[in-house]
């Protein structure tokens, strides 16, 4: 893989050896390869496209800034995976946490490109669906609603999840079981009213 | 629960999981990203060159303050005793006959800058503390004794009369106007 060449070894020594522009390099491997990953823990936090984009940036930043801690980082992809959590935590009690009215809801780019036209019913049967979802891993503590939100990026595995979070893996296995019955006793409730409803 | 709504709680459930932060960024944040870091990266060494100006500013200041402490501290006191005082050194005469004036002007001079420094030592002869504190006399001893063991009326009464101009004494006024006869005394 061309980006995981970008990597290599070769530059890694390079790093190793303190030299400027392969910290520079291996800085701008990492936007190129892990933008999207930091975006999406970010937005798996903050619920919110601006808060995530501000808060990518910020990890960046927090990465040009440990650089010199670069050559001592055996897995650069979950350093940057802990930097963009912590950075999303930190911005997330300075923040209003409720999600833009539209944005949320339905509206992303990825459900915009993959469904041309969605009914309106169907449009906003989706939204109060998700927003009650929302609501729900909201409702959850804080050592079950972090795992969860990490596992929902899709480039991370539990063991990654177990890095960022610096706990077993099999932790983080345990707390997501806990976190998927307490959602589906709650999914399953919400329902069961809507039913009768 | 009956098995298929617990699976179809999983599927819902893992539907809305894999749709929970499947999101993209708007176009250009990477762009964005990397000018943030240009900006960032050609910003620090600015920022460190400041604060290394800064801080050298700082010592300075510190410095100059210090020496000017030091400079204006008070000094130690100058013994005004002439065996402590530097002496000039005497610049040796040339031998020459030719330079007797020389000679004779130098050692003019000498003797002038040795009376110059005993000058400026005797004016240098001050006290460290002005006034200097010395004990009490006997009288000013007593004096407080009987301020403290006299009423402070008695004492302000007694102020008045002394400030008070001099009264003519009319019984001795009356007395001289008096004309006592001499009493003649024959010595025949």
């Amino acid at each position: 893989m061309a980006v995981q060449a970008t990597l290599g070894d070769s530059v890694l020594n390079q790093v190793e050896s303190g030299d400027a522009g392969a910290t520079v390099e291996v800085i701008d491997s990492l936007v190129a390869l892990h933008t999207r990953m930091v975006f999406r823990i970010c937005y798996s936090i903050l619920r919110n496209h601006h808060d995530a984009e501000d808060a990518t940036q910020e990890s960046f930043l927090r990465v040009l800034k440990w650089q010199d801690r670069l050559h001592t980082v055996r897995n650069h992809k979950t350093w940057l995976a802990r930097i963009a959590w912590t950075t999303a935590l930190d911005w997330r009690p300075s923040r209003n946490l409720v999600p833009i009215e539209g944005e949320s809801s339905g509206s992303g780019f990825q459900e915009l490109l993959q469904e041309k036209s969605p009914s309106p019913e169907d449009q906003a049967a989706r939204n109060e669906m998700r927003q009650m979802f929302d609501r729900m891993v909201r409702g959850l503590p804080d050592e079950l609603r972090q795992p969860l939100e990490l596992s929902t990026v899709e480039e991370l595995n539990s063991a990654e999840i177990g890095d960022i979070m610096q706990i077993p893996e099999s932790s983080v296995r345990t707390r997501l079981f806990r976190a998927r019955r307490i959602l589906k006793e709650k999914l399953a409730a919400q329902l069961e009213v809507k039913r009768h409803d | 629960m009956t098995e298929p709504d617990n699976d179809n709680l999983d599927r819902l459930l893992d539907s809305l999981l894999s749709n929970y932060s499947r999101e993209i960024p708007r176009p250009g944040l990477e762009t964005r990203i990397r000018a943030g870091l240009e900006a960032a990266a050609v910003w620090k060494p600015r920022w460190f060159l400041n604060w290394k100006w800064a801080g050298a500013a700082v010592a300075a200041a510190i410095a100059a303050a210090v020496i000017f402490y030091l400079g204006h501290s008070p000094a130690a006191p100058i013994s005004s005793k002439p065996e402590l005082v530097q002496k000039q050194p005497i610049p040796e005469p040339a031998s020459t006959v030719r330079d007797h004036t020389i000679r004779s002007v130098a050692q003019a001079g000498a003797q002038y800058r040795r009376s110059k420094t005993q000058v400026l030592q005797v004016a240098d002869d001050r006290p460290d503390v002005f006034p200097t504190p010395s004990p009490l006399s006997e009288q000013e001893k007593l004096l407080l004794r009987y301020m403290a063991g006299t009423p402070r009326q008695e004492i302000i009464a007694q102020a008045r009369t002394d400030d008070l101009p001099a009264e003519p004494d009319s019984d001795q006024d009356q007395l001289n106007l008096i004309r006592v006869p001499q009493r003649q005394i024959s010595t025949q």
